[in-house]
């Protein structure tokens, strides 16, 4: 063989090691009740972990009282997975890549819901009424005790890429405040709110929904470009941020909405009523039903709804989770994991 | 979707190589010239990438194709990393992307001072200049808290007030219309080696057109770049580390035998080993430039032409301080070499 077909050759072993290794995602779906937790592959439905919520300081339950449902808010990276148990103020910190809870971290008093900024740098409490604390992040933990952050009312809260805007409710309308002051430098006036927000992968579009419209508004241009009349119970953006897969109030319908014009494109039935969706990075969407009931009859108990928008595929969640406890959606909590070694954008 | 991206990516990564052997297109010699020498070809096929790509950009965006991210404007990283990396570039003897399609061609140096450059990013992306990194990039200026472009500048003297496309016409339609003037009085080549300035510009202009649309649909909203795509590599061959490898992954894996043929088409492959000393000059410009252009965010593709594409303050920010470090840098060199010897 020439010198020059050898080089050839190992150029096409080289560029499909690299396609082979690059194909492998690191994505995981966190479903917890009580102090029970397990981890699913999103790609076969098995179950690859199951364990106790438990660290040295902090045993939810240990007293004998219910346990609540924790909420559970991936880092943006992925690393690490907190596990909010509301009331405790504190919440446990799962490592993604062992899945085991590693420690508990402290939360401010009344703590109801925590969201990070989209670099992972801040996380940001909501203690009730219109009160928000900032707190530093690092790696799984809180590195300061926080401070008043501006008042962005009860919705969700999102950032823009780099953390310079934060964006929530004031009344009906969407406001774009200046994180590091909370002066607000925009509003966008809507009817039907408030709304719940998220804002999509590219950080363009922000997608809000209400017990009574979705609204779609382009970020850039500072204006809402759709309403989609209807109750909706949350969603998700497809990771290309091109469309937003919103859930109806009562979980029987899936809206593919295009996320530019904010209008529907399709609507997906799924077989189970769903709580909650998450959305794989290739864009594979699955959902989390809290009952197994379906309309032939059969029951039982939380169940997962792989692939709802190409072949939905029901994967019963082991009996532990069955149980359940109080709060949650069907005393079932869940959320979608995707580990990004290294791929972060700080470099072009 | 893989299949598009690592196909689409090691085409446009081979025409680009091919387009940049053939035009010399190295933009340490466009910035260099600017200020120290008459002759400004590869100015031009660069101002002609940019006039190709910022109304392109804006039409991908206006059409919903693609969502462009831009540079932050981090005024301490941009200004140190963009004259850290101006300086390496003179040592080194060639911008990032210069370093690579010379490397291809056989010389040494160049080889050389792409091993500095990744070892250079990665004390600054995995090492002891990581921290450094870290603290330069917490000076970040925003306008209203939107990302920094010439396009949101309105936004500062009106609170709430963000253009819409009409207005990010003009500023486009502005901007390249001067370029276009510019290009127009170019004086006639008359001896030209390789491609000339016009067919260079072209075509790495509509590679770099391409790059925006093919990132897009693998949801990655740049374009071209050598900084990211090289550390990805990088920390795939040391820790088998995948999340970073990319579109822009497989551009540079096409750009290397792109630039290879074109050189061996041209009669131009040969081993090139220059002095242990101007080897070792190579080497300091390579981590310099590897140092630079990690604590800036970016190179002479990721801020100088597809950045400054987006009108992204931070990348006109970092793009203007590289050039002050290669006139620096340039300076010292010619009075160092005109001293008299004794």
């Amino acid at each position: 063989m020439s010198p020059m077909r050898i080089r050839a050759l190992a150029t096409v072993v080289l560029l499909t090691a690299v396609a082979v290794t690059a194909a492998a995602q690191a994505e995981w779906i966190y479903a917890a009740a009580g102090a029970q937790y397990v981890v699913v592959n999103p790609g076969g439905g098995d179950v690859v972990h199951r364990g106790e919520l438990s660290v040295a300081d902090f045993r939810p339950g240990e007293s004998g009282e219910a346990v609540a449902t924790p909420d559970i808010v991936p880092t943006p990276g992925g690393r690490y997975v907190f596990f909010l148990f509301p009331g405790a103020d504190r919440a446990i910190v799962v490592d993604a890549e062992t899945h085991q809870p590693v420690w508990s971290v402290s939360l401010p008093a009344g703590t109801r819901r925590i969201v990070f900024s989209s670099m992972g740098t801040s996380l940001w409490a909501f203690t009730g009424g219109s009160s928000w604390i900032e707190l530093s992040h690092q790696r799984g933990r809180l590195t300061d005790s926080g401070r008043r952050a501006a008042s962005l009312g009860d919705g969700a809260v999102a950032f823009n890429r780099r953390a310079t805007r934060v964006y929530g409710n004031r009344g009906n309308d969407l406001v774009f405040a200046l994180t590091a002051s909370g002066e607000v430098v925009q509003t966008v006036t809507l009817q039907g709110g408030p709304y719940d927000w998220q804002i999509s992968p590219n950080f363009r579009f922000l997608a809000g929904t209400s017990a009574r419209q979705l609204v779609m508004v382009d970020e850039a241009r500072g204006r809402a470009v759709g309403t989609i009349p209807g109750a909706f119970a949350g969603g998700v953006f497809h990771p290309s941020s091109r469309e937003f897969f919103a859930l109806s109030a009562d979980g029987n319908a899936v809206l593919r909405i295009d996320a530019a014009r904010g209008a529907e494109r399709s609507r997906i039935q799924p077989p189970l009523a769903l709580a909650a969706m998450f959305a794989q990075a290739d864009g594979t969407l699955h959902g989390l039903a809290p009952s197994a009931t379906t309309s032939a009859g059969a029951s039982g108990g939380p169940a997962l709804v792989l692939d709802l928008a190409g072949n939905p595929r029901v994967v019963p969640l082991p009996a532990e989770l069955g149980r359940g406890s109080a709060g949650g959606a069907g005393g079932v909590s869940a959320a979608g994991v995707t580990l990004r070694p290294g791929g972060g954008f700080a470099c072009f | 979707m893989l299949l598009i991206s690592v196909v689409s990516g090691l085409v446009s990564g081979f025409v680009g190589g091919y387009a940049l052997q053939r035009g010399g297109f190295c933009m340490h010699s466009a910035f260099r010239s600017i200020a120290f020498e008459k002759e400004h070809s590869i100015v031009r096929s660069w101002l002609l990438v940019l006039a190709i790509n910022i109304p392109a950009v804006l039409l991908l965006e206006q059409a919903g194709l693609v969502f462009p991210a831009r540079a932050p404007l981090t005024v301490f990283a941009g200004l140190i990393g963009g004259l850290v990396f101006g300086l390496g570039m003179v040592l080194a003897g060639g911008c990032v992307s210069g370093t690579y399609y010379r490397a291809s061609k056989g010389m040494t140096g160049s080889l050389v001072a792409l091993t500095g450059f990744v070892a250079g990013g990665l004390m600054v992306t995995r090492g002891v200049l990581q921290p450094v990194r870290g603290w330069l990039m917490r000076t970040e200026l925003s306008v209203a808290g939107e990302e920094a472009s010439l396009y949101n500048l309105p936004a500062v003297f009106s609170t709430g007030f963000f253009p819409g496309f009409g207005f990010r016409w003009l500023i486009a339609g502005v901007l390249v219309l001067a370029i276009v003037i510019f290009l127009l009085r170019a004086p006639k080549s008359r001896f030209t080696v390789g491609w000339s300035w016009w067919q260079t510009g072209v075509v790495v202009g509509l590679v770099a057109v391409a790059a925006w649309y093919f990132s897009a649909l693998e949801y990655r909203d740049y374009g071209l770049s050598i900084v990211q795509p090289t550390n990805a590599l990088a920390g795939w061959l040391l820790v088998r580390e995948s999340g970073g490898i990319n579109w822009a992954s497989w551009f540079l894996l096409g750009l290397i035998p792109g630039a290879f043929v074109a050189a061996w088409r041209a009669g131009d492959l040969s081993l090139r080993v220059p002095s242990a000393r101007r080897l070792m000059q190579n080497l300091g410009g390579g981590v310099l430039m590897g140092w630079g252009a990690n604590l800036a965010g970016g190179c002479n593709i990721g801020h100088g032409i597809t950045g400054v594409s987006t009108l992204s303050l931070g990348s006109i920010w970092a793009t203007a301080a590289t050039i002050g470090g290669v006139w620096l840098m340039t300076a010292l060199v010619y009075r160092t070499t005109a001293q008299p010897q004794t």
